[in-house]
Parts: C-alpha cells; sequence; structure tokens
C-alpha cells in the first residue's frame, strides 16, 4: 500500500532527481518524502525524531508539539502539490502533510530605488511570508484581512490580497479578486506580470497601479483604504487604486514636519514639470518666439548655436539620447564603476561636445537640468513615462512652437483625464476637485488636519480615529 | 446608439460652465462690447447677462420636465418629431457654422501672432484633429479636463488682470455710466453671444439630472465667474489702449496682456502665459461643443453614436474652416454669427417651454 502511494507521487512528478524517501518509524513502514531542495534540514530531522515511535499515521489528536503544521491529504495529486511548496509529506496507508519550507532567503533591505532620508530602511524581499510579515508588523488589527489566491497554471504562483475590511470599500475588494481570479497563463513570475495585466487601461503609458518596494508606504496605503497585492518571489507590491497626485508622494512626506513635507513636494512638481517640459519650451522658445527672452539672453543663446552644424531638435535628442545611454548603462554597472562613469559622461564628454562644437553650452544645461530634475519623482515608472513623453513634446514644439507645445501637452492631459484606476479618476483630487483632498495634494496636511482618510478612495469608515461609515455601505457591501 | 452612461458632480457641471463660455468670448470680447457703447462697454456684459437669463431658465423648467432628455429630445415629445427633428436640425447646424467659424478665428490667430509661416491648412489639421480627440473621448473626460485646467487658468488670468493695473489710464473708463439709455439694451445684445455656451448644457442635461437642484446655485457661480473676467477685461483693455484705439486689434485682450513687460523676468512678455491659457481654453471650449453638437446629431437623425460622427464631422468641418480666404472674411462672417447666432441657442429653449407650457407636456412618470 505505502508502496503503491509512493510510486503514485513519484510517478505524477516525473521521478524527480530531488525526490528524497525516508522510511520512519519503530517497523519503517511509514516514510517521509520530500524534496530535499526546497525543504529546511533542520525540520526534517525533527520530523524524522518525531515520527520514529509511530507505527501508524493518525491524522487526528497526534501528539506533536506544533500541530497547525500537520494536515491530512486526499491523495497523492495533493501530496505532489504539496512537496512542490516545500513541505513533508508523511506515507503510511494515509498522508499527512508536514509544514517544512527551507529555502534560501534574503534579509529585508532598503529599497534602492525609494531611498528616504528619515524612515524605516525595510523594503519587501521574494519571500511572500516576511512579506506579509512586515505589513502586519505595522498594522497590528485584526480586521487586516490576508487573502490568498493561487494565479498561474504552472507557477501557481500565490497571490495576497491585504486590506483593512472595515475601510476598503466591498466593491474595489472584488473587484480585485474577480481580476485576479479571471487571469490565465502559464506563469506569473513577477508582480509586474499582474500589475500589467490587471490594469484598467492596458494600452495606456501611465501606471494605473501603484508599485512599491517599501512596506511602511503599503501599510500607508492599507490604511487609506486601498488594497495591496503581495506576489511571492517578488520584491515589488501593488497598491490599487492609485492617482497620478499619488505617485509623486513619499511616506517621508509624513516623516517630517509639514511644512517640509510640503516644500518637497513642491521641489518634486517643479522638478517633474521641468523635466517634462523644458526641452519643449527651449526649442519653442528659441526656435520659435525668441522676442520672450530677454534681449541679451536671446543673443547670447543665438551665439553659442553658430558653430552647431545640426537643427536645435537633432542637438537636444542626440544629448538626451546620450543621457538616456549612460542612465541605462550605469544601472547595470556596479556601484562604484556607475558613477565614475556618470562623472565621465557628464563632465568630460559634455565639455568635449561643446569645445568641439557637436552641442551648444545652452543645450547642454538645459539636458543637464532635464535629466537631473526627472530624478525627483519617487516613483519609477511615471518617472518613465513622462521622459518618454518629454520627447514627444519636444517634437510638437520643434513643429509647431509654443502652440504645438500646449496642445501635445492638452493632448496627454485629455487621455490622463480618460484614465481610471478601479473607478477612481487618475486625476482626483484635481479632476473632480475634492476641495478637502486639496490640501494633501501639492502639498501636505498638518497631521491635527488629516481626520478624514482620502475621500478619492472612498473608504468604508471616513475617519482615521474610528467615526461612522459611509451611508452606501450597505449598497457596497 | 451609444450614449455615455455617466453623470456629472456639481463640480465638474461648473468647470465646464464656467470653461467653456471663456474660451468663446474672453479673447474678442472687449472688441464687440466697445462698438456700441464705447468706454462703456464694460456694463454692456452684466445687460447681456439679463438678457440670457430667461431663456436659462427656459432650459433649467424643460430639463425639469423632461429630466431624461435633453432639450433637442424634449423638443421632439413636446413640438412632435417632425417639428422637433427640424428645430433640432436647425439649431445643431447653426451651433455647428458657429464653431466652425469660431474655430478658424482660432486658427488665425495663431497664424498672426505664433507661426506666420506656417500653413494654414496643416494648422486647421491639428486644430481639428485635437478637438476631434477630445470630443470622441466623451463628456466626462471634457469636464474631468475642465476641471483639471480651471484653477491655473482662473489664477493666471487674475494675475494678468492685476499686473495690466499699472498700464490703465482711469481717465479713459470715464463717464462711469453712459448717458444715453437707449444704447444699454443694443449694447447687452452686441456681446449676448459670449453667453451663448452656457445654453448649450440644455444638450447634456440628462447627465445632469443627480444634481438638479444645484444646478440653479452653480451655474450662478459660473455666470458670476465670467461677468467678472469679461467685465475686467473690458475695462483693462479700456484702460489701457482706450476704446477706439482698442477696436483696431482683432484680439484685443491678447494685446492687452502683450503690453505688459516684466524686465527683469526671464521671459519679459506676458503674453506667452495668455497665449497658453487662450490655447487650453479654446481647446477644450471646442472640444465640448464638437461633442455636444456631434450627440445632438446623433439624436435628431438617429444615425449613429456621437463616437462615429465626431469623426464623420472631421471632413465636413475641415472644408468649411477652410472656405473663409482670409481673416477679414472670417471677421465679416463672424459678425454674422455674433449678431444671429444666438438666437436659435437663446430662442428655442424658450419656444419650447413655452410650447410645453402651454401644451402641458411633461415626462410620463410611469
Amino acid at each position: 500500500m505505502v508502496c503503491v502511494q509512493i510510486e503514485r507521487i513519484a510517478e505524477a512528478m516525473g521521478y524527480p532527481s530531488d525526490l528524497r524517501v525516508t522510511p520512519v518509524g519503530k517497523e519503517g513502514l511509514s516514510h517521509l518524502l520530500y524534496l530535499n531542495s526546497l525543504v529546511d534540514d533542520e525540520t526534517v530531522a525533527w520530523a524524522t525524531d518525531q515520527f520514529a515511535a509511530f507505527t501508524a499515521v493518525r491524522t487526528a489528536g497526534l501528539e506533536l508539539p506544533v500541530r497547525g503544521r500537520l494536515r491530512p491529504l486526499d491523495g497523492s495529486s495533493a501530496a505532489v502539490e504539496v512537496l512542490l511548496e516545500g513541505n513533508l509529506v508523511v506515507v503510511n496507508g494515509e498522508m499527512l502533510a508536514v509544514e517544512a519550507q527551507g529555502w534560501l532567503k534574503r534579509e529585508p533591505q532598503e529599497p534602492e530605488t525609494e531611498r528616504v532620508i528619515r524612515g524605516p530602511r525595510e523594503g519587501f524581499t521574494e519571500t511572500l511570508a516576511d512579506n506579509i510579515g512586515l505589513v502586519r508588523r505595522w498594522i497590528r488589527d485584526p480586521s487586516l484581512q490576508v487573502e490568498e489566491l493561487r494565479v498561474g497554471r504552472r507557477t501557481k504562483t500565490r497571490v495576497v490580497l491585504v486590506y483593512l475590511a472595515d475601510v476598503a470599500p466591498p466593491r474595489m475588494v472584488s473587484e480585485v479578486r474577480r481580476r485576479l481570479e479571471a487571469l490565465d497563463l502559464d506563469g506569473i513570475l513577477e508582480s509586474g506580470y499582474i500589475q500589467q495585466l490587471i490594469t484598467d487601461r492596458r494600452a495606456s503609458i501611465f501606471p494605473l497601479i501603484q508599485a512599491t518596494e517599501r512596506s511602511d508606504r503599503i501599510a500607508a496605503g492599507i490604511l487609506e483604504g486601498r488594497v495591496a497585492i503581495l506576489v511571492d518571489k517578488s520584491t515589488t507590491s501593488l497598491l490599487v487604486p492609485v492617482t497620478i497626485n499619488e505617485l509623486y508622494q513619499t511616506p517621508e512626506d509624513y516623516y517630517l514636519s509639514f511644512w517640509v513635507g510640503s516644500f518637497l513636494r513642491l521641489i518634486r512638481l517643479l522638478g517633474n514639470n521641468l523635466a517634462v517640459a523644458l526641452p519643449g519650451l527651449y526649442i519653442a522658445v528659441t526656435d520659435f518666439h525668441p522676442e520672450l527672452l530677454p534681449t541679451q539672453l536671446a543673443l547670447a543663446i543665438a551665439g553659442t548655436r553658430t558653430r552647431v552644424p545640426v537643427p536645435l531638435l537633432a542637438e537636444l535628442f542626440i544629448m538626451e539620447i546620450a543621457v538616456e545611454v549612460f542612465r541605462e548603462a550605469g544601472l547595470r554597472l556596479p556601484g562604484s564603476v556607475g558613477q565614475t562613469l556618470g562623472m565621465v559622461a557628464g563632465s568630460v564628454l559634455g565639455l568635449t561636445a561643446v569645445q568641439a562644437g557637436f552641442v551648444s553650452p545652452a543645450t547642454l544645461v538645459v539636458v543637464a537640468v532635464t535629466a537631473i530634475a526627472s530624478f525627483t519623482g519617487p516613483n519609477y515608472e511615471v518617472g518613465v513615462t513622462w521622459r518618454l513623453l518629454k520627447f514627444m513634446l519636444a517634437i510638437a514644439a520643434a513643429l509647431f512652437g509654443l502652440h504645438g507645445l500646449t496642445i501635445a501637452g492638452i493632448l496627454v492631459l485629455v487621455h490622463a483625464a480618460d484614465l481610471k484606476s478601479f473607478g477612481v479618476s487618475y486625476l482626483a483630487p484635481w479632476a473632480p476637485l475634492q476641495w478637502e483632498e486639496l490640501g494633501d495634494a501639492p502639498v501636505r496636511k498638518p497631521f491635527w488636519a488629516r481626520w478624514h482618510r482620502p475621500e478619492t478612495y472612498r473608504p468604508r469608515n471616513k475617519l482615521r480615529t474610528g467615526g461612522t461609515k459611509r451611508e452606501d455601505d450597505e449598497d457596497d457591501a | 446608439m451609444h450614449e455615455e452612461k455617466t453623470s456629472l458632480g456639481p463640480w465638474l457641471y461648473w468647470s465646464l460652465m464656467t470653461i467653456v463660455p471663456l474660451s468663446y468670448g474672453l479673447i474678442n470680447l472687449p472688441y464687440y462690447a466697445t462698438e456700441v457703447m464705447g468706454a462703456n462697454g464694460y456694463l454692456a456684459v452684466p445687460i447681456a447677462l439679463v438678457l440670457a437669463f430667461p431663456s436659462l431658465v427656459a432650459i433649467y423648467q424643460v430639463m425639469k420636465r423632461f429630466p431624461n432628455l435633453n432639450l433637442l429630445q424634449s423638443g421632439m415629445k413636446i413640438t412632435g418629431p417632425f417639428c422637433g427633428s427640424l428645430c433640432g436640425l436647425g439649431y445643431l447646424i447653426v451651433l455647428l457654422l458657429t464653431l466652425i467659424l469660431f474655430t478658424r478665428e482660432r486658427v488665425n490667430l495663431v497664424k498672426d501672432y505664433l507661426l506666420p509661416n506656417t500653413p494654414l491648412l496643416v494648422l486647421v489639421t491639428t486644430y481639428l484633429l485635437s478637438a476631434a480627440y477630445l470630443a470622441s473621448r466623451g463628456l466626462e473626460t471634457i469636464a474631468r479636463l475642465a476641471s483639471f485646467v480651471i484653477l491655473p487658468i482662473v489664477l493666471v488670468l487674475l494675475l494678468l488682470a492685476v499686473g495690466v493695473l499699472p498700464e490703465i489710464n482711469v481717465n479713459r473708463l470715464r463717464p462711469v455710466f453712459h448717458p444715453d439709455l437707449k444704447l444699454y439694451l443694443p449694447g447687452g445684445f452686441s456681446v449676448l453671444y459670449s453667453f451663448s455656451p452656457v445654453a448649450i448644457f440644455a444638450l447634456i442635461t440628462p447627465y445632469l439630472r443627480e444634481i438638479q437642484r444645484k444646478i440653479p446655485r452653480y451655474t450662478a457661480g459660473a455666470l458670476l465667474l465670467l461677468v467678472f473676467f469679461y467685465m475686467l477685461f473690458t475695462v483693462g483693455v479700456i484702460g489701457t489702449f482706450g476704446c477706439e484705439y482698442g477696436r483696431r486689434h482683432a484680439f484685443p485682450s491678447l494685446e492687452m496682456v502683450r503690453a505688459m513687460e516684466y524686465p527683469y523676468l526671464l521671459l519679459e512678455q506676458a503674453g506667452l502665459f495668455m497665449i497658453i491659457v487662450w490655447n487650453t481654453l479654446a481647446l477644450v471650449g471646442s472640444g465640448f461643443i464638437y461633442y455636444a453638437v456631434a450627440l445632438g446629431f446623433s439624436q435628431v437623425l438617429g444615425l449613429c453614436d456621437y463616437k462615429r460622427l465626431v469623426w464623420f464631422l472631421l471632413p465636413v468641418k475641415f472644408l468649411l474652416v477652410m472656405y473663409p480666404e482670409n481673416s477679414g472674411e472670417t471677421k465679416e462672417l463672424i459678425e454674422y454669427a455674433k449678431n444671429y447666432g444666438w438666437i436659435p441657442l437663446f430662442g428655442l429653449p424658450l419656444f419650447y417651454y413655452l410650447c410645453a407650457l402651454v401644451l402641458r407636456k411633461r415626462e410620463d412618470k410611469r
């Protein structure tokens, strides 16, 4: 009987080389099965000792130190699933699963792309259980719901929804669940797959789901009534819904005084606008409307361009693309080499290009300011989006000057106004305007004025300090 | 027939209600305001508002009687399908022609002030395509865009108006009240066109059902802001140039802003901001009116949904926009639109309301 069961399991798995079958128990009738690449050696040793005294497996009332680690299994297919998850299977007529996952783990580290001066240096790791733990350490509330789903026919990736049951709107939670359950593909290797597949508009250039590696950001989002999606083997977790305003906020804004937080947000907005519009504005004003500039400045710019053999758009594009290439190369190089390369590219090549007459100093200044300003945004994805749109605006400005720049800018806005993230307007709280939320949009509200959760996300419980539920709560439920 | 399943909140309604008329009237209203009343042209604005008022009340009353239908659909219920369709078509054709003339005027401005060497054909094409894209995205997107841009626009316009104060010579504005009382009524009619976009909201009333009670309040708020800006810019133009000299400019509001210079700023002329603001206003306004026209035609003719109609109408619009030979001819045609265009826009709601009163028509509540 036991041999048949073991044979079935091994056959179903294709006789993998890392499958181990160890006899345990007094008469050697019980067997432990496990994949030695996935299990924790200590747990295997512990289980071997524990089962040494038994002659038969009992699925109920088994006296072991940790009962929660045991559960009975229905058949060989269930046993295979348990083995593939990195657990032990005890076979002796009946079958029993013992938790024993023990693969390599990484300690939480500070996320590279979301650094802060003040605040925790704790980023998510590749282990889902650890990531859930990180969130639970922030929110010790019994209402915190952790719902697990399996996505991917072959990878069977564990995907977890985390939300506050009495705050997150049920309609939104069920919509997230519905979209996740509807996913049908062979594998989910990273949360980026899910981000692209469950988004409201797959063709949009704007990120409609917030991705973050910071556990404090996820906790802050959950407290606002949003839903977090954690994916196994992914260091990046997702938050829905999101507004474009949210993508310019950092947890640090709230760790510092509201004066400092507000100032930083305004700087970020300015940086973003410069990063997007400065090249286009430079082309429009220099090429089409130099009369708008002070005469001396206009003459100085024109003077520096006399030696440059290419049109302004081409000059700007060459420099911008060079910066993009350096930036991409810098990411792949080891830290110290990357910094050195950045210095060489920025100072030596830039100055040499000016001296050689490839580019004008004014253009170099514009490109440098644009490049630096593009790093002010805390969200990598929306930063890349603006970097792409920067080229579109520059082309529009090169074709039609300020008129083209304005028209192109409005078209981008039209697209953004057309977007929704899980039913929430992407341009909220600006469109539709929510006066209460505006205090937390370009600037940061002080804590003594933040009694309410953002109305944008329609939380069930509006007051942060408890309070009443929404009137339409029952409808939502 | 595809129609949006949406509803506008009060703020979105107010934003649209402010942006669309501003895009229509702001840039050249002082030109027409001073035509009849001279240095007292600013007084023409509140008079025009009073003249527009009965029609706005009529639109609201028709909306209350037929909350699920817009003005043209209500008209078909009130006067019968044939008469209603005929009136609706006339209304829409006038609206389309007015939109076309104002589009051409805007393109002329871009060509004259910004891009004199760019072919008109190219400018018209880009402008119409942009407006069509916006119109095809539907009412909610247009309203959200209006909501997003309204605060910066209002702020910049206010700053520009304040910035022009040093240029104003108060003597040019005197006497405060025109002694000839007979000129007040024609003066009001001369700028009544600037409020006609407010009447176009009769075409989207089914999307305002949920805020029906709030409509008078928010409409009043939008109208007050409109009157404020219209008067402010008229006063600015008259005070800066004088009423006679101001009429030498086709776009006196823009000229007024261009007259300001800030020698210590990086960008010395504020005209840049005015052009950006005006371009934004013009595009949002055109997009909304274009949407309303397409929606109206799709409902009256029952041909296809408004999104397709937006693109079907594009070649027609293009040919008609290209029709006037030059700026002078455009100006002549706009005079017609200004003098007579408001008659169907304000007249039809009144006519339908009176008919509904007399015939005791209202929506079946079952």
